[in-house]
């Protein structure tokens, strides 16, 4: 390439920089520098003229980068690097200069603003001759998704994709599908049977040759990245052949074992054979491994009239390529086991929510009727107990959501069932938003259950007739009140499934606030910690099936999002230089989204689809040999090696600030519109996150005679990259050994927290900076 | 007299939160075995504590009907530890300077042990009936006498051998407390 051919522009931005800042002494001390071609002064560089100026540069071949003194990159970066991309050059031959923001509008005395100004030129021109002409990465995809879990949300977005011309694999663990929906009787906001909606679903999929679906299958493993995972597929055997099996029902009366059947939480059996409740599909018997008595019993397959029967089946692994992959593998009841006092699995008629649907639904354990389970006699009194495990600093902090409107819906069940019933809610608040206040309404006018205002501490029985004793608080009169029930039923909150949630730690994918997603974050709606993979329906947070759906289709338009035919990625990535790494792994561990892999010599190699392009690596490497590009480790040195530390003469303490683009420098940014000044004695420059600033250049700025430095970046909770913030801040705590070698007061560095509107916090920082500086005295080094 | 100001700034942070994380829910009063007993249920007189309503707070017999059981405390969903805040309300009360009949007990028991080393029941009584008046005496013949006919009422009054080192020691650990003004050996 030769020697660097860099075109120097000054914008005046209409007078607002040119009035502190002498731009003809600028321009023509610019213009001597070593490698400058050429030197253009320009009142407005961003209007049509001065952007042609620019263009025209560059065409005619007389220079090869470009170098911007004008206003603060985060106004019109995007604006320059479009001419050159007009030009044909890459967008990252390009250096801004933030002489506005940073420099005319916040420094009162215009020859420190002017030394400030040279300054920051000769720290961009420095790194523009480390500049390199990146271009953006391209990387093949594949076009389908990979949806986990056949529920009711799952069912809903692969339906959504196939619908956008996705193919989509849709894998469900049970044999049975619909997941907790196919357990309801009914579900809100119009008490249908779910049995209606989940069939209507199911028709469109089997329909629609988008979708391959299986079921008792499950996710083994998982690697990639968006655009390309590679997942393994784990289909457990049903040792029943599905194409042959017509569910004639000969099998199962002759099976000697039998099961608890979990689709009714263990309250009925069925033998080892059985054909799931819900959707089962295919439509077809399946055995249970673990209750099956094997080949020395067979009556099945002796039955079986079409030998549908294989009792050696194995299981079946296979590996799939997709570009994003949907979790929807849904929720739990909470253990009410877990709240000793009220007795659940200690006292027959005590149950939970979900036991509750299944004991009114036909296919129910009862048949559909609503009796006690302890000895078969209708109910006549029914307890509801509010926020079972929910809001609970013991068990769940959370509120559940839907549990309120639950117990409204099953309320009117009891009044379906059992008319007479005498009906009582203990609740703490009834939480039943929107349109579904109506149905409180009707609680109480229509169904005339009594509210009570309280919650017990415990549930008694009486050991011979099971009856349940209940007593309560009632806050709203202030009077103790006692209640004898037939039934009590917890209303019970919800949980992340949990088997999923073994796999989910193993591929990276940890639950956070109980759930894998939290979905009412604006931030980041459906996407997990991994890059590629959202959550959708209850997987990520409670709620209730009209949501789950809603959300389900949100997370299928963000699947879709991944899937483009051609990945473009932008290419500032790390890139590591492997003569110099001694594997010590630092970049692998303290990546925030496990973007680094091994490579076949067992160095460690980041994964561009996954990599979040935040730099921690690079800041982390004590080797030095990871760059991210267009902020590499040289091009950052360039800029402290250029920077004089006596550049407002020989008594100014001088400080150099290392601020994170996130919230940092926008900070910074604002103080002109603040109305805010600050000294000119600091000089910024401005990193990716603050955890991409390897400490190795603070050591060099002091070294170069630097006063002082900050190192600034977003609070800890906030961080765009999880840990940049952190890391950053323990790094420079790890520094205290070097300082001490180096003869260096601790107080020299500092580190700052930088919330995007503290400016006046970072105002009144550097004045008491500047200050203290003063006080210790310059810099050993200096001079 | 009972002074009630600045009393709130008797309670430590600790406390503080306990009293504001509480949402009402009333679980704590359902498992009171005492809850009938109590003018205020415990669930109450934390919301009276929430108004700042000290008279009724300090006032009630709610605080000094607490058996210390715990129920409520294990069960509260926002993890507010009512019997200590019960026992701490008690102190509060007792150093605003009031003096009721629970109040009295507590001071002549601990009086009792700090003298003799130990509560020997009839000298406890004889000592809780000066301060009290000798009609709380009354109230204690019926149990008092089956107690004494199954022999658990010695006639000859018990005294520890070497009383005289464990009340000094004792009163140098309530002199202590007094200087520092912290409890020590955790609360009582």
């Amino acid at each position: 390439m030769g020697q660097p051919r860099t075109g120097v522009y000054v914008c005046g931005c209409q007078g607002e920089i040119s009035k502190r800042i002498d731009l003809h002494q600028l321009a023509a001390t610019m213009a001597k520098k070593k490698g400058v071609a050429l030197c253009r002064e320009h009142e407005s560089l961003c209007s049509l003229q001065g952007l042609q100026l620019i263009e025209d540069d560059l065409r005619s071949g007389e220079i090869d980068r470009v170098v911007i003194l004008a206003c603060s990159p985060r106004r019109h970066e995007e604006t320059f690097k479009a001419i050159l991309r007009k030009a044909g050059i890459s967008e990252y031959l390009l250096e801004t200069s933030n002489l506005r923001e940073q420099c005319a509008w916040v420094h009162e005395e215009a020859k420190q603003a002017y030394k400030k100004a040279a300054i920051l030129a000769q720290m961009s021109l420095a790194r523009s001759r480390w500049l390199e002409p990146l271009e953006p990465l391209r990387f093949t995809a594949t076009r389908r998704v990979l949806v986990v879990g056949g529920g009711i949300a799952g069912l809903s977005a692969s339906l959504d994709l196939a619908e956008a011309g996705v193919e989509v694999v849709l894998v469900e663990r049970e044999a049975f599908l619909g997941g907790r929906a196919a357990q309801l009787y009914r579900y809100f906001p119009r008490l249908c049977p779910p049995g209606c909606g989940i069939d209507y679903i199911l028709q469109k999929i089997r329909s629609n040759s988008k979708i391959e679906l299986t079921t008792l299958t499950e996710v083994k493993s998982l690697s990639g990245g968006p655009g390309n995972f590679e997942v393994t597929l784990l289909q457990k055997p049903r040792y029943v052949m599905p194409d042959r099996c017509t569910a004639c029902g000969n099998c199962a009366p002759l099976c000697p074992a039998d099961r608890k059947d979990h689709f009714d939480f263990g309250l009925s059996q069925t033998k080892a054979i059985y054909l799931p409740k819900g959707f089962p599909h295919p439509q077809s018997y399946v055995i249970d491994p673990d209750r099956c008595l094997g080949q020395e019993c067979s009556l099945c397959r002796q039955a079986c009239p079409v030998q549908a029967i294989d009792l050696e089946e194995s299981p079946r692994e296979r590996t799939i390529k997709v570009g994003s992959i949907i979790v929807a593998t849904g929720w739990d009841p909470f253990d009410a086991r877990l709240v000793e006092q009220f007795g659940y699995q200690q006292y027959p008629d005590v149950i939970n929510n979900m036991e509750f649907e299944r004991l009114v639904s036909p296919s129910g354990p009862t048949g559909g009727k609503l009796v006690r389970l302890s000895n078969g006699q209708p109910v006549k009194r029914i307890a509801f107990i509010q926020c079972v495990g929910s809001r609970d600093k013991n068990h769940l902090p959370y509120c559940s959501k839907v549990c309120c409107t639950v117990t409204l819906k099953q309320i009117k069940y009891v009044r379906e069932f059992a008319p007479e019933a005498q009906i009582f809610v203990f609740y703490m608040d009834m939480r039943a938003t929107g349109e579904y206040e109506e149905m409180y309404r009707l609680a109480q006018e229509e169904s005339q259950a009594l509210f009570i205002r309280g919650i017990p501490s415990r549930v008694i029985e009486d050991i011979n007739s099971h009856d349940l004793i209940l007593q309560a608080e009632d806050t709203l009169s202030g009077q103790m009140v006692k209640i004898g029930a037939d039934m009590v039923v917890l209303a019970t909150g919800m949980t992340p499934n949990q088997e999923f949630r073994q796999l989910g730690e193993r591929v990276g994918l940890p639950l956070e606030m109980g759930a894998f997603a939290s979905g009412h974050l604006q931030c980041f709606p459906f996407e997990s910690r991994r890059a590629g993979i959202y959550a959708a329906g209850t997987s990520q947070e409670p709620m209730d099936a009209s949501s789950a759906i809603k959300s389900a289709a949100g997370a299928a338009m963000k699947a879709l999002v991944s899937l483009p035919e051609e990945i473009v990625i932008r290419p500032t990535v790390p890139v590591l230089d492997k003569t110099k790494c001694d594997k010590c792994k630092r970049c692998m561990e303290e990546c925030p989204f496990g973007a680094w892999g091994w490579d076949d010599a067992g160095y460690p190699s980041p994964n561009l689809l996954q990599c979040r392009q935040c730099g921690i690596c690079q800041g982390g490497c004590p080797m030095k040999v990871i760059a991210l590009k267009h902020s590499t480790v040289k091009q950052t040195a360039s800029m402290v090696e250029a920077f004089d530390p006596s550049f407002l003469g020989e008594r100014e303490p001088t400080i150099l600030a290392f601020l994170c683009y996130n919230d940092a420098y926008p900070a910074v940014d604002a103080a002109c519109e603040k109305g805010l000044t600050y000294p000119a004695n600091l000089v910024a420059i401005r990193v990716p996150c603050a955890g991409s600033l390897n400490v190795a250049l603070v050591a060099d700025a002091l070294a170069g005679g630097a006063d002082g430095i900050i190192v600034a970046g977003c609070a800890s909770d906030q961080c765009h990259f999880v840990r940049g913030s952190d890391l950053a801040k323990t790094r420079l705590q790890n520094m205290q050994e070097t300082l001490q070698r180096m003869m260096l007061e601790a107080q020299r560095v500092k580190w700052l927290t930088l919330n995007i509107t503290d400016t006046e916090g970072f105002v009144r920082t550097i004045n008491d900076f500047v200050a203290e500086l003063r006080r210790l005295g310059p810099n050993p080094f200096k001079g | 007299m009972l002074s009630v100001t600045g009393t709130s700034r008797k309670l430590d942070p600790e406390a503080i939160a306990m009293i504001n994380a509480c949402y009402q829910c009333g679980r704590c009063s359902g498992g009171c075995p005492v809850v009938r007993e109590m003018d205020y249920s415990p669930r109450a007189l934390l919301r009276h504590l929430q108004l700042g309503r000290w008279d009724q707070v300090l006032f009630s017999k709610t605080i000094w009907l607490c058996a210390g059981c715990y129920a409520c405390a294990v069960g509260c969903p926002r993890g507010v530890d009512l019997t200590w805040l019960m026992s701490r309300l008690r102190q509060v009360a007792m150093a605003c300077g009031l003096e009721n009949l629970p109040v009295k007990f507590y001071q002549t028991f601990v009086s009792t042990i700090v003298q003799d080393g130990l509560l020997s029941e009839p000298i406890f009584l004889v000592n809780y009936a000066r301060v009290a008046g000798w009609q709380v005496l009354a109230g204690q013949l019926e149990s008092g006498w089956e107690m004494f006919l199954r022999g658990k009422i010695p006639l000859r009054p018990v005294r520890l051998n070497n009383g005289g080192a464990f009340r000094r020691a004792l009163t140098s650990l309530l002199q202590q407390e007094q200087a520092t003004g912290q409890p020590s050996g955790g609360d009582l």
